[in-house]
């Protein structure tokens, strides 16, 4: 008997390099998909079928560390071999325009959310994705190499700039990490969105 | 001397099923031993790695060292608070002296001029 395993790939409108981190795009209609009725359809409007089972209460939000990292994800979900570090609180009223959402996309929330993932990654010993939920886009970010090097090798630097008692949290790392990264040589391109897919105005889903 | 390396790995890929590509980096976690998570090997899904710390690598060891900071800070916190009180204040006084030395010199420079046209004044016709 085998087991079949559905591996599909998930519908990206756009994508585009900033800081050395790839971030995939999806753009929707606030007004219908903050109508729907489950979180994963709200909060996480890329997936068709899969519906990723929620660690924790719905309100409560969960403390993770990893070493000297600590974070506090506004949601992680279980999916897969893997998790998934959602975050929503505070962002997910603010809007991008699909034209020109790589420039609107700041640089400090989309390292916030990778370190999250560390630390819970790190937490949990298992692997996970950085999402992040705006108020009309959901963006996945891959991040590479140099970026990970970067945040995982400035904790201790981060924990004695901020003048941490034993742990720092997400969002400082990722702005001591952020001018680090941007003085990297040839990291700090940011491509145009290449593959928009005929998302338009109007058009999304 | 032991290191603690905690392993992440961060997925790169999102699918239906789970996540994908996940690339891992090592971190050192000074708080507590963990000896079941330092074996890289032990990645089930690895499909592209990272190695930033290695076992016997003295980077993170240097970069997350938290005990020399607590070691240094009350050892050198109260003197240095008290040579800059002192410091500070000696610079202040010196500031104040100076302040005054320059308002009574300019005071008694004025004092010359503003004497000097009306006793003219007053010697013409």
């Amino acid at each position: 008997m085998t087991t079949e395993i559905v591996t599909t790939s998930l519908q990206w409108d756009a994508e585009t390099l900033l800081l050395g981190v790839r971030v995939h795009a999806r753009f929707f209609n606030p007004a219908e998909v903050d109508a729907r009725a489950s979180f994963v359809e709200r909060y996480l409007p890329v997936f068709a079928k899969a519906c990723p089972r929620r660690l924790g209460d719905e309100g409560g939000r969960t403390q993770y560390t990893a070493g000297e990292l600590q974070a506090q994800p506004d949601a992680v979900l279980e999916h897969g071999n893997g998790l998934i570090c959602l975050t929503h609180r505070h962002t997910d009223r603010l809007m991008v325009e699909p034209e020109r959402w790589s420039g609107q996309l700041r640089a400090d929330l989309m390292l916030q959310s990778v370190a999250i993932s560390m630390a819970v990654a790190g937490a949990l010993q298992r692997p996970a994705a950085a999402l992040l939920r705006l108020g009309n886009a959901l963006l996945l970010f891959s991040p590479g190499p140099q970026v990970l090097e970067c945040l995982a090798t400035n904790i201790g630097p981060a924990l004695r700039y901020w003048n941490a008692a034993k742990v720092v949290n997400a969002s400082q790392l990722a702005s001591f990490c952020e001018p680090k990264l941007r003085a990297l040589p040839g990291i700090s391109v940011s491509t145009p969105p290449s593959s928009w897919g005929g998302v338009a105005a109007g058009n999304w889903t | 001397m032991t290191t603690n390396l905690l392993q992440i790995q961060i997925a790169t890929a999102l699918t239906e099923a789970g996540v994908g590509d996940i690339r891992w980096v090592l971190l050192d976690s000074s708080d507590g031993a963990e000896p079941s998570v330092t074996a890289p090997a032990a990645v089930p899904v690895a499909v592209e790695t990272v190695s930033v710390a290695t076992a016997t690598a003295p980077v993170p060891a240097n970069d997350a060292a938290p005990a020399p900071m607590k070691a240094v800070e009350p050892e050198s916190d109260p003197h240095a608070d008290l040579t800059y009180q002192v410091l500070r204040a000696l610079v202040l006084v010196a500031a104040l002296t100076a302040a005054w030395w320059t308002a009574s010199s300019m005071i008694e420079q004025r004092g010359v001029q503003t004497t000097a046209p009306s006793t003219a004044k007053a010697a013409t016709p």
